[in-house]
């Protein structure tokens, strides 16, 4: 039984007693009340009549006559007079029935027990006899009925309106700890939240130790975000722009091409600051630096602006003069191109008055299932041959061969719109493990039917972020993994969304309506966010995990790790999982030393928050073991599926 | 809630006690602490005299009780001993000042008779019209005096402060009877004694206020 029950039982159970105790009081000292008076009044009466009889001539008729005028005049049940000799001389008795509105019950229950009044009568110095006078008590015990029952009325009202305002101060002295059983709550459920100290002494106390403990979650959160994203920036990024550095842009690479969808289009484009030493000799040390820098804040800019429009961007200096931008699940080629040849072209002027430089750009489309020698080899190539045409930036695009399945992007709204509003979506499960083999949850990966085929989502997934269609798909998504899991009893699926979903108030409604219907099922789904959409939005994720917490949906961050402590107050927000991101796994065999302090160092901190970690894009020939020696808890990716 | 009403309920209990009691360690004690150590000399041969009753007839008891408070108690107004015009003083309080008026005799004996095991019914206490000073005296005074009815059909014997005998009613032409009366009536039923004295109506009735203040100095009905 909850405390507030327990308190208004008290409640109750004490006013129950006053009111019975007190109730049961005034009616017995009432009951007595009118005894005693009745009795007082039969004794008066009766030794009045005998010393009025006593003075008389003992003439029968006249002795009749007198108790007669008494009996008739007052208010009796019964006057006898008995003989000296104990023969009955005279008996009076009231034999009318009283109407009054007394029940037998409460005449039974508190009877008024009045004795008679008893007088002796004197003939002389003779005893003539005894009187004995019983006034009529049917008018008291009606007094009685009637105060009792006021009583019982008024006693009622105080006792029901002393509940109420009791029950009104239980609720004022009891919502403190509302706040507190929720914050708790919130505590159990990995989200270290911090909140107002109520007033209430002992509440108080409860808060402040909570808070202290959220308090040190943060504290320490902080101080390890801040180490590790130290040793990232060292081992992950090009000290003087800070943009990746070459092994991590491989690695990003890597990634990309391990990916489980062999559909998907990526782009990279390249670009190099042509002559460096040149330019060197000629501006000076500091103004090379300068103008690196400057290409890398371009460089950044560009990123930005196509940030909304593929699945993730990486940029990165790859060497002294060379720049590189990654782009996954894109394949607009053209505009991405232009709008960076572009800037550069600004660049370029601004600096034409010192000195000329060049900015040869290259840039390509390739899928996932290539081989990253094949990209690298043909990005090489026309790179080298930009660079010959000495030409700022020549459009050099290499789109590999796919028959595109619609022309216009009215066609593709179309088709897209078509297959997600006539469900035409399939999911397709990709184990996540724990090292014994044991399944952690399945990852569903969308198929969407188009042009009569099942394709994945690389086919189609740029089209649809462009076209704005995501949130739809997402949740048509959603809608089949609930189907999925009411065919069975264990399985935790996970589902990729978009930032975009859950931004759109009017999806979002839907989604939680839709996950509301079916509780049960909601509580084995999961929803993953990527990191990167998740620090750009932040606010809106923060109000959408509020939300499905309360609802028992699964949360995780995906890709995770190269921004992380971008990430403020990830301890309030209660995750369940990360999935580390695929770049960074890879780097734990291309530069082993660093990348293992750091992803030890973060699945250390994941664990701190009760976060199961989990690697990413674990491809054939990964060494296990040492994702498992760095503290990750799960695996997923190419390797995982064969095994 | 029924229940609790219907523990409230006094037990009835038979409170019809014949047989009068006397707590005599309390009775000295009192005594002691009223009137002092000197006084319980009394107090002790009103008991040893009341002890010695047991076995007599009721003429014996009558004798023997008048006897007592006639040589031990003196003859005293209210007024003069008490200071207000009429006051019923306990057995005790009449023992321990060694005065008393008509009704302080009449009660100590009353009192004296009923330990000694006379019932309530033979016994009256009685107004009377008492002529002072001789038969052709025109001067009357309110007086009471204490009957013995042998039986109810009876003449009976009265026992008066102002002669030393007890006597049949009709050798007593010097008083006429106005009205009677003695405790019965008074604690039957559900009430007990203690009850039905104790609450303060009663208590406005002179007769019923000496009886429940003589129990406090252990006499139980």
């Amino acid at each position: 039984m909850s405390l507030i029950k327990q308190l208004w039982v008290v409640i109750a159970v004490v006013l129950v007693l006053a009111f019975v105790s007190s109730f049961s009081i005034s009616s017995y000292s009432a009951r007595n009340y009118f005894s005693e008076q009745l009795n007082i009044k039969n004794i008066d009466n009766a030794n009045m009549l005998a010393l009025s009889i006593s003075q008389l001539e003992k003439d029968p008729t006249l002795i009749e006559l007198l108790v007669a005028a008494q009996f008739d005049t007052g208010h009796y049940q019964k006057i006898a007079l008995i003989l000296a000799n104990g023969d009955t001389f005279l008996v009076k008795e009231y034999e009318a029935v009283v109407a009054d509105s007394v029940p037998d019950w409460f005449s039974t229950l508190v009877p008024l027990n009045v004795l008679p009044g008893v007088a002796q009568i004197q003939d002389g110095w003779q005893q003539f006899g005894t009187l004995y006078v019983e006034s009529h008590s049917r008018f008291a015990q009606q007094a009685l009925w009637q105060s009792t029952s006021q009583m019982f009325f008024w006693f009622a009202v105080v006792a029901l309106f002393s509940g109420a305002i009791g029950s009104l101060i239980l609720k004022v002295i009891t919502r403190p700890l509302d706040d507190v059983v929720a914050q708790a709550e919130a505590i159990g459920g990995r989200r270290f939240i911090t909140s107002q100290e109520p007033r209430t002494l002992e509440f108080g106390r409860v808060v402040r130790a909570m808070n202290l403990l959220s308090l040190r979650v943060r504290n320490m959160l902080e101080t390890e975000n801040k180490r590790l994203d130290e040793m990232r920036i060292k081992f992950q990024l090009d000290e003087l722009t800070g943009l990746n550095n070459r092994t991590t842009f491989m690695a990003a690479l890597d990634a990309a091409l391990a990916s489980d969808d062999k559909t998907e289009p990526h782009m990279i484009c390249m670009l190099r600051v042509f002559d460096l030493r040149v330019i060197n000799q000629k501006l000076g040390h500091k103004a090379t630096d300068k103008l690196l820098c400057d290409v890398a804040t371009l460089l950044q800019q560009q990123g930005k602006r196509f940030e909304a429009q593929v699945g993730s961007v990486t940029l990165a200096r790859i060497n002294s003069s060379d720049f590189a931008i990654l782009l996954t699940q894109a394949d607009d080629i053209k505009e991405i191109h232009n709008s960076i040849q572009q800037s550069l072209l600004q660049l370029q002027q601004a600096h034409a008055a010192k000195v000329n430089i060049y900015f040869p750009l290259a840039a390509t489309v390739f899928l996932s299932s290539e081989a990253k020698p094949d990209i690298l080899i043909r990005l090489d190539n026309v790179l080298a041959n930009a660079e010959l045409t000495e030409e700022a930036g020549i459009e050099l695009a290499y789109v590999p061969e796919q028959g595109q399945m619609f022309r216009s992007a009215a066609e593709w709204r179309e088709a897209l719109s078509t297959a997600i509003n006539n469900n035409h979506i399939t999911l397709k499960q990709y184990p996540v493990c724990y090292f014994d083999g044991t399944l952690f949850h399945s990852e569903a990966m969308v198929r969407v039917s188009l042009a009569g085929e099942q394709r994945s989502a690389g086919c189609f997934i740029a089209w649809a972020r462009r076209l704005g269609l995501l949130p739809q798909l997402d949740v048509a998504v959603i809608r089949q993994a609930l189907t999925i899991l009411q065919g069975s009893e264990t399985l935790i699926l996970a589902v990729n969304m978009t930032i975009d979903t859950i931004k759109d108030h009017a999806i979002k409604n839907t989604i939680l309506k839709l996950l509301q219907t079916q509780p049960e099922l909601g509580k084995r789904l999961s929803l993953e966010f990527n990191e990167q959409a998740v620090i750009a939005e932040i606010e809106a994720f923060r109000d959408f995990v509020r939300v499905a917490k309360g609802l028992g949906i699964i949360l995780g961050v995906q890709a995770a790790g190269n921004q992380f402590a971008q990430l403020k107050d990830i301890q309030e927000l209660g995750l369940d999982y990360l999935k580390v991101d695929a770049s960074l796994i890879r780097q734990l065999y291309t530069s082993p030393q660093d990348a293992k302090d750091f992803i030890g160092g973060f699945c250390g901190l994941g664990h701190s928050l009760g976060l199961t970690m989990i690697a990413e894009g674990v491809v054939d020939g990964y060494d296990i073991s040492l994702l498992q020696q760095v503290g990750l808890d799960a695996i997923t990716g190419p390797a995982v599926r064969a095994g | 809630m029924l229940l609790l009403i219907s523990v409230l309920h006094f037990s009835y209990s038979a409170a019809t006690s014949k047989k009068l009691t006397i707590d005599f360690a309390l009775f000295h004690q009192k005594m002691a602490g009223k009137y002092g150590d000197t006084r319980t000399e009394l107090s002790q041969q009103w008991e040893r005299m009341l002890l010695g009753l047991t076995d007599l007839d009721d003429l014996e008891k009558l004798r023997r009780v008048n006897q007592f408070f006639q040589n031990n108690v003196r003859f005293k107004s209210d007024q003069a001993l008490w200071g207000v015009s009429d006051y019923w003083a306990t057995p005790l309080e009449t023992l321990g000042k060694g005065f008393g008026d008509c009704e302080d005799y009449a009660i100590a004996k009353y009192i004296s008779l009923r330990f000694a095991g006379i019932d309530d019914t033979k016994l009256r206490l009685i107004y009377v019209r008492a002529r002072m000073g001789g038969p052709h005296s025109s001067v009357f005074e309110p007086h009471m005096v204490l009957g013995y009815y042998a039986d109810p059909m009876a003449e009976p014997l009265i026992l008066d402060n102002l002669v030393n005998t007890v006597a049949l009613a009709s050798e007593r032409t010097d008083l006429s009877p106005v009205f009677s009366f003695n405790s019965e009536g008074l604690w039957a039923g559900h009430l007990s004694a203690n009850q039905a004295a104790s609450s303060p109506t009663a208590r406005l009735s002179r007769w019923r206020d000496v009886l429940e203040r003589m129990q406090q100095d252990g006499i139980g009905f």
